[in-house]
């Protein structure tokens, strides 16, 4: 069991993930000019990048740049193997990439993945030296005697529902959708099987999540992926299919599949509030009601504190709605998911789940319960849902003392309903409880109170179950106090008030005069 | 493309002499009087395992339920279908002919041929003749890869490649759809039939070390000599990997 200062480890630890998972992505890309001649670089300046290489790269790269280094089991995608010379993010024409492109990639890093960016760490002269170094590990670099030629990207089209129409239409007659789906969250029927050149597996694109784009999601950058392809990667080039009219035309289509016209990841909400109705809120996870009402968004990351850990979620999301009235909450969890996991566990395939954590007491100074499902001495309350009864989904409440000490409650306790839905790569599930119950194992909620409140998901296709999970930390939930009717009573009044004395003052004033 | 292709020439020249282990020596076309030939039959050695077609799991109206699995055809008697047999060290013989244009055609969701040999310097078509979108995946490293889509709108890509290799196709999409590129810089390359069997016609007499290749099998070279006017039978056999 951990000890406070282990907890407080802990919880910098996912505070960090968290703030890099929303903080990396949300850097812009700049448009940055190709060489116009290749750089010659001496060889002190490749021993140079050789030794930062070493100490910096060498652990996901490896050695050789061949992609193996001892982390790279635990990153996804994999690390890059360099030894073919091949590069996911290029401005050019042709197989290689310019030196511009990949100094680019080592500033920048790459949102989505476990690249980070070395601006911070590494000086810009230290980052060239690195690119002349990486050059070495492929001899395609050396037998070129050109420089790379910069793509030409035309004029752009604007943005309109026409555009957007003409987009929409090519995104399914070159049959963008195999691969990224329908609606473009990276589930079309060719997702599951696609490999990298070097056979590891590799997801498309959630064209909806522009924040993760691996090269950013400025529209140049946009335009660069379509006509050069992803080098590497199943994502072919589409330079001979589409004319740049086109391509803008398919690039205003996925832009306006974008949560936020921005591209950047949602800003993070710390507190989730629930919004009181005096209605009956309806189960449907579909329904029109929830759109009127404001959506906090969770980042997720894997699991990685307590064995068996999960290195590499597959849900990096979790959007959640709160609505109470005066006898039930409800909540409107929504989540990304690609596979719709039909359980088979000797297979490694396990049920789709979702969970939201409180702890069971209100805490009243504080003290929490250990994020991870709680603790020996404080406990932590799960509502959660699970496709493993069915494709329908149900709900259960559970009580954790730890992520391997969850129990789940009698049947007769059982007071949380569900519905759920999935649709084009995403999971819609709306839970609903009582406000209070006469259960010792179950949080009295309470209007007006900040109670932490934290999540889980599990992707069964990507092998999680118990603690192999996708989590966040823990926030906090708030159920607004209705609004009291003195807030209605006293603008009239005052309203009332002022009118009859200016009648007063005016009668006065005509009477005089 | 021409861009492209001084640039690799001209890495020929810079790069290969002073990475490889040593430069690629040109291949010399020519008249050949006299020359012999060399024949044979590929077979397997030992059991042949059981090759499963491949399931179809999307586009079932245009690709069909299953697909016949390439991967290793064994006939009757044993012979191997789409071994390919080259001489890897001949520097003289009969003229390369990059006239004529190898197809490689995706078909059913099926590339045909399976195995293609195409001449260095010559265009490979790569057609689409199916109604859907395939991507066309090369995994060569001589000859730059290629990735591009394909959809119903661009029925050909005609496709250059420059130096001897074996490439590696396939289409993402459809998981199941795998083909060979054998590029060849000379005439002395043949692919087996159905039942295993190979020629190689108008080889200038001599000594020369014949490859035999199959992607499922263990390849395997030989030392063949070679008289004029005369036939050369090689006994070949290729074990699994």
């Amino acid at each position: 069991m951990l000890n406070r200062e282990q907890y407080d480890m802990c919880n910098l630890f996912l505070a960090a993930c968290l703030i890099l998972a929303v903080a990396w992505p949300a850097s812009s890309f700049a448009q940055d000019a190709v060489d116009s001649k290749p750089a010659a670089a001496s060889e002190q300046e490749i021993e140079a990048g050789k030794a930062l290489y070493q100490k910096w790269c060498v652990n996901c790269h490896g050695e050789e740049g061949d992609g193996e280094g001892p982390a790279a089991e635990f990153v996804r995608p994999r690390p890059r193997n360099f030894r073919t010379g091949l590069f996911k993010i290029r401005s050019t024409v042709g197989v290689l990439p310019s030196d511009q492109d990949l100094f680019d990639i080592i500033t920048r890093g790459m949102p989505g993945t476990s690249m980070p960016a070395w601006d911070k760490t590494l000086k810009e002269q230290e980052r060239r030296q690195l690119v002349h170094y990486v050059k070495t590990f492929s001899r395609r670099f050396a037998r070129a005697t050109e420089p790379p030629q910069p793509l030409t990207i035309g004029s752009r089209v604007s943005s309109s529902a026409e555009s957007i129409e003409q987009g929409k239409e090519l995104f399914r007659s070159i049959e963008c959708f195999k691969c990224h789906g329908e609606e473009g969250r990276g589930d079309g029927p060719s997702a599951p099987e696609l490999t990298d050149d070097w056979g590891f597996p590799i997801r498309p694109a959630n064209l909806t999540k522009p924040w993760n784009f691996r090269g950013g999601h400025a529209p140049e950058e946009l335009y660069r992926r379509l006509h050069a392809g992803v080098a590497g990667t199943p994502m072919p080039s589409f330079t001979d299919s589409l004319d740049n009219e086109k391509t803008w035309h398919l690039i205003n289509y996925v832009m306006s599949l974008w949560p936020d016209p921005s591209g950047n990841h949602p800003p993070l909400k710390v507190v989730l509030k629930a919004h009181r109705v005096e209605d009956e809120i309806p189960d449907a996870p579909g329904d029109e009601f929830w759109n009127d009402y404001e959506s906090f968004d969770y980042s997720l990351v894997g699991q990685v504190i307590e064995d068996p850990r999960q290195f590499t979620p597959s849900v990096d999301m979790i959007q959640v709605q709160a609505i109470y009235n005066e006898n039930e909450l409800a909540l409107r969890l929504v989540w990304d998911d690609p596979t719709h996991s039909r359980p088979d566990p000797a297979a490694g395939v396990f049920e789709d789940a979702v969970a939201v954590q409180f702890p069971v007491e209100i805490p009243s100074g504080a003290k929490r319960p250990f994020f991870v499902m709680g603790d020996e001495q404080l406990g932590v309350q799960l509502l959660r849902w699970s496709t493993a009864g069915g494709e329908a989904g149900a709900a259960l409440e559970q009580n954790g003392h730890g992520v391997h000490a969850v129990t789940t409650q009698p049947a007769d306790t059982q007071q949380t309903t569900a519905a759920g839905e999935f649709s084009h790569g995403q999971y819609r599930v709306v839970l609903k409880r009582p406000l209070t119950t006469g259960d010792a194992g179950d949080i009295q909620l309470e209007a007006g109170r900040f109670i932490p409140v934290a999540f889980f998901v599990w992707d069964g296709s990507n092998g999680e179950t118990g603690s192999k999970m996708a989590i966040s930390h823990w926030y906090y939930f708030l159920m607004e106090p209705p609004t009291p009717t003195t807030v209605y009573i006293y603008p009239a009044v005052g309203v009332i008030v002022a009118a009859g004395l200016q009648w007063w003052v005016i009668r006065r004033l005509r009477r005089k005069s | 493309m021409k861009r492209h292709t001084s640039m690799m020439m001209g890495a020929v020249i810079v790069g290969w002499v002073g990475l490889l282990a040593g430069p690629a020596p040109a291949y010399e076309g020519g008249a050949v009087a006299g020359g012999g030939s060399i024949s044979g039959t590929v077979k397997l050695a030992g059991a042949a395992p059981a090759v499963k077609p491949h399931e179809v799991n999307k586009d079932q109206n245009v690709c069909g339920k299953t697909k016949p699995n390439e991967s290793l055809i064994v006939g009757t008697d044993k012979g191997v279908q789409y071994a390919v047999v080259r001489l890897t060290n001949i520097k003289k013989g009969k003229p390369l002919d990059t006239s004529k244009k190898p197809v490689l055609d995706q078909k059913d969701c099926h590339f045909i041929p399976h195995v293609v040999v195409v001449p260095a310097g010559a265009t490979l078509d790569i057609k689409n003749s199916d109604p859907i979108t395939h991507n066309v995946h090369t995994f060569g490293f001589e000859n730059d890869p290629i990735n591009k889509a394909q959809p119903t709108s661009l029925p050909v890509i005609p496709a250059k490649f420059e130096f001897p290799e074996t490439i590696k196709t396939q289409c993402d999409i459809h998981k199941w759809m795998g083909a060979y590129i054998v590029v060849t810089d000379h005439p002395y390359v043949a692919v087996t039939d159905a039942k295993g069997a190979f020629k190689l016609t108008d080889v200038p007499p001599g000594t020369y070390k014949l490859e035999i290749w199959h992607e499922a099998l263990a390849p395997v070279t030989q030392d063949v000599t070679v008289k004029g006017g005369a036939d050369t039978a090689v006994p070949a056999e290729l074990k699994a990997k």
